[in-house]
């Protein structure tokens, strides 16, 4: 049993990094899917159902903030928790995005555990 | 905010970075001296003030980084990829500054960009910091329009 996780991020460097985070991590991941901006994002989740949605902010085409947009008017996508990992860490930006949807966020630089609790909490899973 | 805690602010966030993300465990600050051929990002901000911010890492830097970052064989590594990673670097390293010392306002990176080591066209307040990264060198520079305003408080009086 394990967690099926989404990773949109334009970077292809940072979709690596993350996706080797997640597994050093502990964080029980099954599969991972990466899409290199918003838009492959919601094409990757026609086909794919995903347990969690970890996103970059600026990406081309449809960026962040537009992706947690297009999830939370989807019927059926927006149960999916959907965390931000950036750079910004202002509280301006924090606020901004939480209220548009999602679920949690990390701030880069960010350690692998502080990832891993952040999946373990938007997923409601029980702490060791 | 004045130019020496701006410069401490670099420091820390370069640190901050390397530490989290590369696991790399300690950078020593190095005198400035030329370094050798590398590869230069360079990425503009808006926001209050705006800049810009310039990151050369030298080969042996860069590859070494690259390696940490991405957990692969030094050797294994194209000239895309270091690339990629002193960008992703940069990208990270700015932003953490800028979420630093403009903390209360909203700023917005552009993507990074390879650029020219030689390239210092940019004016303006300036905080550079150097340091040995396990062989190599990096030099971090972030160039603002003009000084970071401190926060206004407001009082109750």
């Amino acid at each position: 049993m394990g967690y099926r996780v989404l990773i949109a991020d334009d970077s292809p460097v940072m979709r690596s990094f993350v996706r080797r985070v997640i597994e050093l991590s502990g964080f029980e991941l099954a599969e991972c899917f990466e899409a290199a901006n918003g838009a492959e994002a919601l094409e990757t989740l026609r086909s794919e159902w995903v347990d969690a949605i970890l996103t970059d902010i600026n990406m081309p085409v449809v960026d962040g903030e537009e992706l947690l947009r297009r999830l939370a008017v989807d019927d059926l996508l927006r149960a999916i928790p959907a965390i931000v990992i950036s750079t910004d860490a202002t509280r301006n930006r924090i606020e901004r995005l939480m209220a548009l949807g999602a679920r949690g966020y990390v701030t880069k630089p960010f350690l692998p555990e502080t990832l891993r609790s952040e999946l373990e909490r938007t997923l409601g899973v029980p702490c060791e | 905010m004045n130019k020496s805690a701006v410069d401490s602010a670099l420091h820390e966030s370069v640190q901050d970075v390397l530490e989290k993300m590369f696991f790399v465990d300690l950078l020593q600050p190095c005198a400035s001296e030329a370094m050798g051929a590398g590869i230069t990002a360079e990425l503009s901000f808006e926001g209050n003030p705006p800049g810009s911010f310039r990151l050369t890492l030298d080969s042996v830097a860069a590859r070494s980084a690259a390696a940490d970052f991405l957990g692969a064989d030094p050797g294994e590594l194209s000239s895309a990829h270091l690339a990629d990673v002193v960008c992703e670097l940069a990208n990270m390293i700015c932003g953490s500054l800028l979420s630093r010392i403009e903390s209360s306002t909203t700023f917005r990176l552009s993507k990074p960009c390879l650029a020219s080591a030689e390239d210092h066209s940019q004016t303006g307040e300036v905080a550079c910091f150097r340091a040995r990264v396990g062989a190599g060198n990096l030099h971090a520079e972030i160039f603002l329009e003009r000084p970071v305003c401190p926060e206004i408080v407001e009082s109750a009086f």
